[in-house]
């Protein structure tokens, strides 16, 4: 019997929900969060494997999924590491992730997989990375841009995103710019189309490099509105929508395959918080099959990147290639 | 007397509140410039689209 802690019931922890509870692998989700209304309505909706947490005995779940806001993650993780569990985190905040991924040796040791940054953006970014390094035979850059917020955490740490300082790879080195710098144009899905995107305080980078070899650039960009942009230094005036509408992501990766150099383009058109939800519900059920390595890393991670989003596709998650020149 | 009929004088004061109006002016209309530009730079978009490709869906022997 396979038991899961889902940790926040949020816009994302709802449709990890929903996701785990139709998946014939899992046989009951224990629901946590410290919003008893919203906890109740995700466990009503949610059938009947689903369980409210507030009185359930969470002693002998088998794998954990965070989905609360970011800042809530890393003593989870150590708690639940511990404990001998898998743990999926959803956190996208980069000082959350920078130290997640400095708990690998202890998850080494436990032999147990801490997954880190498994949503929309990082998460599906990092696995069509992966997906698209695959046809290369070095790969020289990535870049990944994103546009929409999911749930209303989501959508304040996209606001304070744009104040912080942008992490990116270059060289063997990491680069500190100003979030907010570097204006580019980025074409993401249909109907989304093009989009100003900017360095912002994402954790992409931290999470791609390890996985990639050699890599000579990683950047990550969010799509900002130069209203964004000017409001970002403000506290967020108006409070957040419960959830976002269409976004999407971009990964261009650059690299030499045949001995010539080429560019592969994916993408993903979605709801932020929907798309978040399913990738983080299927990365615990394959850290519980033994699918994705011990120790704390991002989705790059996976090498079946074709049983990822195959199974993604089955639930409604397409990604896309861009063909053709710009 | 200080001038002829109603034909005023150019005095030194009368230079002085030209001037300040021409100022006035010359600010009001950078200042309403400013403005329309700064609403175009927050409202407006722009870009060329790509002119060749597109995207299409990952199936089939992508996914392979």
């Amino acid at each position: 019997m396979t038991r899961i802690l889902l940790l926040g019931a949020g816009a994302v922890g709802a449709r990890a929900a929903r996701q785990l509870v139709e998946a014939t692998d899992v046989d009951e989700v224990v629901i946590v969060d410290p919003n008893a209304q919203r906890r109740t309505a995700v466990v009503h909706s949610s059938g009947a494997k689903a369980t409210d947490g507030g009185s359930a005995d969470h002693s002998d779940v088998d794998g954990v999924l965070l989905a609360g806001p970011n800042g809530t993650h890393v003593d989870a993780v150590r708690h639940h590491m511990a404990l001998g569990r898998s743990v999926v985190s959803c956190a996208d905040a980069v000082s959350d992730v920078q130290e997640l991924l400095a708990l690998g040796p202890e998850a080494m040791a436990q032999d147990v997989s801490v997954v880190v940054g498994a949503g929309f953006s990082p998460g599906y970014t990092c696995v069509l990375a992966r997906h698209a390094a695959m046809s290369f035979d070095h790969v020289d850059e990535i870049h990944v841009a994103r546009s929409g917020t999911g749930g209303p955490s989501c959508a304040l740490a996209h606001h304070a995103a744009l104040t912080g300082t942008a992490v990116d790879w270059r060289d063997g080195e990491w680069l500190h710019r100003r979030a907010g710098s570097g204006r580019e144009l980025c074409w993401f899905p249909d109907p989304i189309g093009s989009e100003d995107c900017y360095r912002a305080a994402l954790p992409d980078a931290l999470l791609l490099v390890p996985e990639f070899a050699d890599v000579g650039r990683v950047t990550a960009r969010l799509a900002a509105t130069r209203r964004d942009r000017i409001t970002a230094h403000l506290p967020m005036l108006r409070k957040p929508h419960p959830e976002g509408l269409v976004g999407a992501v971009r990964v261009e990766v650059r690299g030499r395959r045949g001995g010539v150099q080429d560019v592969s383009v994916l993408g993903a058109l979605d709801r932020p918080a929907v798309a978040a939800g399913a990738v983080a519900a299927l990365a615990l059920r394959w850290a519980l099959q033994g699918r994705i390595p011990t120790g704390a890393s991002g989705l790059a991670a996976i090498d079946d990147t074709v049983g990822f989003l195959s199974e993604l596709v089955d639930v409604g998650i397409k990604a896309a290639a861009f063909a053709g020149s710009g | 007397m200080s001038g002829v009929g109603l034909v005023p004088l150019l005095t030194d004061d009368y230079q002085g509140d030209a001037a300040m109006a021409l100022l006035r002016r010359a600010l009001l209309a950078v200042g309403l410039a400013g403005l329309v530009a700064a609403v175009l730079r927050i409202r407006g978009t722009g870009g060329t689209p790509p002119q060749q490709g597109g995207w299409r869906e990952l199936s089939g022997p992508d996914l392979q």
